[in-house]
């Protein structure tokens, strides 16, 4: 009789204690042979083995190519043990032999594909373009590396295919590997040892220790250098398994019991339909956890079905599993024999009707052997223990069913939830079926069938994880992010400004690719910009306003054959429906190029809908910040007011009725592809909008020079931008029609767009927002009223930059200490506005007294405070602002 | 829930009485039911002569109460 021994760390060793145990073929209770007993000691040295082999890196620190071909020489020893495998595997295990010789095919099959996708297409590391954070910038990415050593508890049902299973991705990932074969059939697990040593996987990497489930279970569970286990096995030990695996947080799969559906729909096939529940439940003696053991069949089709059900079973051959012609073999064991002797007896006490079988079966020329004869009870109540129960042999409960909906529903009421079968004449009612089942794998019009590529795993009780397939390599492996910060100067990550008290953030990036075409006449250059982007049909995106003045009707000419429309519903307050409305025109003409027309709301609505146009879904499902990781629709914006630069920035502005405030998209590839500043578009601007928007664009400088995340870039832009609308605000108020001093205002709001869109605003942004979202003040006509009053707020953090404002403003601050020089700005912007006629007081505007105290509340809310010069908090400070500015 | 039969071995130890189904003994042979209180695993354990599996002695479980008669 041939003598196994443990494999532990290369070499094939006695049991530490050297005791053996025998293993017997089930077919003839014969013993077959002796095989070591491994213990504590044993399982402890084989941790400390692969323990060992993992740290080395020996295996771990292996290219995944390099890996793929040792496993590939693994997978030859296999091959060249594969008829002693075969007929070992059937003598042992009670599969039949025309089963049992596939199982070496289907052993180098998996090891080959799975470890050559390992090698090739597995996601070792990802690129994270878009982290989600735009406050934390840098380089993210993940790298996928193996956990560790792995114990591999594998079942009795398939002794060689198991271990193939808990080994292969195990090893492809980098692993090193414990297995614990059942104690019943432990020889082809020792065979497949020896194919490893032959092949040269390293020593340690994979040790094989047959032995007793209550002493070297308990070792493998708890034992802290372990670092996963993977079990095919009971619920029971499962769960016992998974709670002792918690005391050390081991990382757990499990594929434990089933008492799976297999549905016939009343237009099956009815041949295919019986041969389906007779492969789905008697194969290999009805020993699969995935068996189909509820069989559920219409009524309509119940009695027939039934009668060629038992008539098919009765034909089944059971007979010692090595002779070609045995269709079943023998259960595993005795007590194997004994519980489902029991569950029989049971089926029979609660009434099930007993169809076929039901006892042993003697073999003719065998002595002995735990035959068991294909059994099938019919008119079952899923309420029946032997229909809850798994029991783990040829027994198959026959449900009777009136709906598809009620065969769902006894199909889910079950604790389990593991494998399962549809058997229609129609693919997409079986599928119907199928999507209410929960379950893990449904098999229409067939049963049992494997793929390696194909993941298998439980629903519910059935499991924990996924075997098989890319998601079974993912569980032996584990997820590392790496952040590589965009900055290597503690001054430049906005994060550490939490824990000092200089909010000043050092450092930047400019980035700000809009191509702007400017002056007399530029709006000719937009049908080049079209086919610069290789694009055709342009929709040009307006509001009724604009539409009316004939500016839109301007661009449709300039476009010639590239305007497929003009859609003008953009309304001042643009929310999310009135963009999504955008969409919908922009996708029905089939634009591949938007083109905005108006002030801030249309430009913002046009970015809202080239992203939803290149993404898809609605505009709500694009609400964020810097996710982007590609151009969108290309847009070229040309604005009517001078303005909230929104032709250059980075955000859009969008109302959302859901929320109940403005949310943002925040992105660099929103910014307008080209911005075209032609004079004769704001030409027409009315003297109040004029002047409003004016100062719009002097809130976007001042609050850009003075902001925490001010730079020497955007400082230049926002100076100049002041010192242009300081200089030709009053020039336009005067005469509308200077085609110069309107232009040098469009500059002037873009490059305080361009500033602003980089170093951000602050509190007069944020206490504008709130007056605008409840009194609907103008978001102009708000910030200059608050500006010089939150310029003086901020007077002792920001004051070189306040007083180089006034000198941009065109005070004489000759002789001036800094401080006064930077009261002065403020005084200034004040003229300014009495000068144009600028509302200065909220009052004015129609905001009431009584309800500062809850705009003050709102604004020390507001993100644009975060950037402010003086850090803000507290709302008494805003309502002491917002009092002055009253 | 298993109810008692007629047929079932009955035995009164310290008090407390055990109740086993004549096919179960005769199956498993005596039971010994020991305790353990380790980490991640705390309760009884219930061994036997004639284990049933390899897995015998693994599972530690807790004794429930029924709800009484209202």
């Amino acid at each position: 009789m041939e003598n196994y021994k443990l494999f532990i760390n290369g070499e094939f060793v006695d049991a530490a204690s050297g005791k053996t145990f025998e293993v017997i073929d089930p077919g003839t209770e014969q013993p077959m042979a002796t095989v070591a007993q491994a213990g504590k000691a044993d399982a402890e040295a084989a941790i400390t083995a692969a323990r060992k082999a993992f740290d080395s890196g020996i295996w771990s620190g292996l290219a995944p190519a390099a890996r793929l071909a040792k496993i590939q020489d693994f997978a030859d020893q296999i091959a060249q043990q594969g008829l002693r495998l075969a007929a070992t595997e059937s003598m042992n295990a009670g599969q039949i032999i025309n089963l049992a010789k596939v199982m070496p095919l289907l052993s180098i099959g998996y090891a080959r594909n799975i470890s050559h996708y390992a090698a090739t297409k597995f996601p070792w590391e990802e690129e994270i373009l878009a982290s989600g954070n735009a406050f934390g910038p840098g380089r993210e990415f993940i790298r996928r590396e193996p956990i560790g050593v792995c114990v591999g508890i594998i079942p009795w049902n398939f002794p060689m295919l198991m271990a193939m299973w808990k080994m292969i991705p195990a090893l492809a990932t980098g692993n090193t590997v414990v297995i614990k074969p059942a104690s019943y059939t432990p020889l082809t697990a020792l065979i497949l040892a020896e194919a490893a040593k032959a092949a040269g996987i390293p020593k340690g990497v994979i040790n094989v220790i047959p032995g007793s489930g209550g002493e070297v279970g308990k070792i493998l569970c708890t034992h802290p250098d372990v670092d996963k286990i993977a079990f095919t096995g009971s619920t029971a030990v499962g769960r016992e398994i998974m709670r002792m695996g918690s005391a050390t947080v081991k990382k757990v799969t499990l594929e434990l019991g089933g008492k799976s559906a297999n549905i016939i729909l009343d237009d099956a096939d009815l041949n295919l339909a019986v041969e389906g529940a007779t492969y789905g439940t008697f194969s290999h003696q009805g020993q699969i956890c995935e068996s189909g053991t509820r069989v559920l069949v219409s009524s309509k089709i119940y009695d027939q079905f039934v009668e060629m059900f038992k008539k098919r079973a009765e034909a089944l051959r059971v007979g010692y599993q090595m002779h070609p012609t045995s269709h079943m073999g023998p259960l595993v064991s005795k007590e194997q024999l004994a519980t489902v002797e029991g569950y029989v007896k049971m089926g029979k006490e609660e009434g099930a009707e007993l169809i076929t079988g039901g006892k042993r079966v003697e073999v003719q020329g065998i002595k002995g052997g735990y035959y068991y004869a294909p059994t099938i009870f019919a008119n079952v109540k899923n309420k029946m223990r032997i229909a809850q129960e798994e029991i783990f042999g040829p027994v198959v409960c026959v449900i009777k069913y009136d709906s598809d909906e009620e065969a769902v529903a006894i199909a889910n009421d079950s604790i389990y939830g593991l494998g399962g079968g549809v058997f229609s004449s129609n693919t997409a009612r079986a599928e119907r079926v199928a999507r209410g089942v929960r379950t893990g794998t449904i098999w229409i019009n067939n049963y049992h069938i494997f793929s390696d590529f194909c993941p298998f795993g439980g629903y519910k009780q059935s499991g924990v994880g996924r075997e098989l397939g890319a998601p079974g390599l993912h569980e032996y492996t584990q997820v590392k992010r790496v952040h590589v910060n965009y900055s290597a100067d503690r001054n430049t990550s906005m994060n550490f400004t939490l824990m000092s008290d200089n909010k000043k953030v050092e450092g930047f990036g400019y980035n700000c690719p809009t191509n702007v075409v400017g002056g007399h006449g530029a709006l000719s250059s937009i049908y080049k910009e079209v086919a610069n982007f290789s694009c055709r049909r342009a929709l040009i995106i307006t509001d009724p306003g604009v539409r009316k003045a004939g500016l839109a009707d301007l661009v449709k000419d300039a476009l010639v054959d590239f305007c497929v429309g003009i859609y003008d519903k953009v309304p001042p307050d643009p929310d999310l429906e009135s963009v999504d409305g955008a969409v919908d025109a922009a996708r029905e003409l089939r634009a591949d190029c938007i083109v905005s027309v108006g002030g801030g709301s249309v430009i913002d609505t046009a970015k809202g809908v080239c992203v939803t146009l290149k993404n898809g879904g609605k505009v709500n499902d694009h609400l964020n910040f810097l996710v982007l990781t590609e151009p969108q629709t290309p847009h070229i914006a040309i604005p009517t007011t001078a303005g909230t630069g929104s032709e250059v920035t980075n955000a859009a502005v969008l109302t959302s009725k859901g929320a109940g405030r403005k949310l943002y998209i925040v992105d660099t590839h929103i910014m307008p592809n080209t911005a075209i500043l032609d004079p004769r578009f704001t030409m027409t601007l009315p003297k109040p909008l004029t002047v409003s928007t004016a100062m719009d664009a002097m809130t976007h400088a001042v609050e850009a020079l003075t902001s925490i995340m001010s730079n020497q870039i955007c400082d230049g832009q926002a100076l100049h931008a002041i010192r242009l609308i300081s200089e030709n605000l009053p020039l336009v108020v005067a005469d509308g029609k200077n085609e110069k001093a309107r232009l040098n205002m469009q500059v002037a709001a873009t490059m305080a767009g361009w500033a602003f869109t980089i170093a951000q605003v602050g509190l007069a942004h944020g206490m504008a927002h709130t007056v605008g979202a409840l009194h609907h003040v103008p978001h102009g006509a708000a910030c200059g009223i608050v500006l010089p009053k939150v310029m003086r707020f901020n007077v002792d953090y920001a004051t070189d930059k306040l007083a180089l404002v006034a000198q941009a403003l065109g005070v004489n601050t000759k002789g001036m200490k800094e401080r006064e020089a930077a009261l002065a700005a403020a005084d200034a912007i004040e003229a300014l506005m009495k000068k144009v006629g600028h509302p200065t007081r909220l009052r004015d505007v129609g905001v009431s007294e009584d309800g500062l105290m809850m705009c003050a509340f709102h604004a020390a809310a507001d993100t644009a405070d975060m950037f402010n010069a003086r850090p803000v908090s507290d709302p008494m400070e805003i309502i002491e602002i917002y009092k002055q500015a009253y | 829930m298993d109810n008692i039969r007629e047929s079932d071995l009955i035995e009164e130890v310290d008090g407390l009485t055990f109740v086993i189904g004549p096919e179960v003994y005769q199956l498993v042979g005596d039971i010994t039911i020991s305790y353990t209180d380790e980490t991640g695993r705390k309760g009884f354990i219930l061994t036997s002569d004639k284990p049933l599996g390899e897995w015998d002695g693994l599972t530690a479980c807790t004794i429930g109460t029924l709800p009484g008669p209202e």
